[in-house]
């Protein structure tokens, strides 16, 4: 929960901006950290002996620890409408990948279409979470 | 829930972008609440009516729905 200190008049809007921007800032170098490792892994060349094992256990480390980070800074920033349209918009993007994965799956092993693909899945799931949390702020 | 903030604010000539400004919250929050699409958590609730120097029961009504 965010605390917020207040003077008799009001935490102060000068002071309740800074605080928000600095949260978001922090957010959002964890996430562009998080982000180019993440390129990094995706565009590479994939399969196991590709990436040398120190670079792995580099990488799965700081995706353990900046990504965790730049949720948590970024759910600081929020104030409880932002937090509340983003639980409705994951909740959205879970069930959007649950239905889409189930729904591939079963056209696959109907023979319909080719075997799901984790990755578009995600991308599919990621994107559609964004959308729904864009339209939740826009009709706030 | 009806509420009296969009009176109260406007009878202090702050804004909304303002008022959330001292809330602590977004523009898009206090919009919401005026508007009645968003019933404020009791922490938020006790916020604004410590602003104001009200009870909260002075600020925020129950009109009588479960929602």
């Amino acid at each position: 929960m965010m605390t917020v200190p207040m003077t008799e008049d009001g935490e102060g809007i000068r002071a309740a901006r800074a605080r928000c921007w600095r949260r978001w800032r922090i957010a959002a170098l964890s996430l562009l950290g998080a982000l180019a490792v993440s390129l990094v892994m995706i565009l590479g060349k994939t399969g196991p002996g590709h990436l040398q094992p120190g670079y792995a256990v580099a990488a799965v480390i700081a995706m353990a620890i900046v990504l965790p980070l730049a949720i948590h800074f970024n759910d600081q920033a929020k104030d409880e409408l932002a937090r509340l349209n983003a639980l409705r918009a994951n909740s959205f993007g879970l069930y959007a990948c649950l239905l889409g994965g189930w729904s591939w799956l079963v056209l696959s092993n109907g023979g319909l279409v080719p075997q799901p693909s984790v990755l578009i899945l995600v991308t599919a799931a990621s994107m559609i979470t964004l959308a729904r949390y864009a339209m939740l702020r826009m009709r706030g | 829930m009806r509420n009296r903030l969009r009176v109260l604010r406007a009878e202090r000539g702050w804004s909304q972008l303002e008022l959330g400004g001292r809330l602590g919250v977004s523009r898009q929050a206090v919009n919401a609440i005026e508007t009645g699409k968003h019933d404020p958590s009791l922490t938020l609730a006790f916020r604004i009516a410590r602003l104001f120097k009200l009870g909260v029961e002075e600020v925020f009504d129950d009109d009588g729905s479960d929602d």
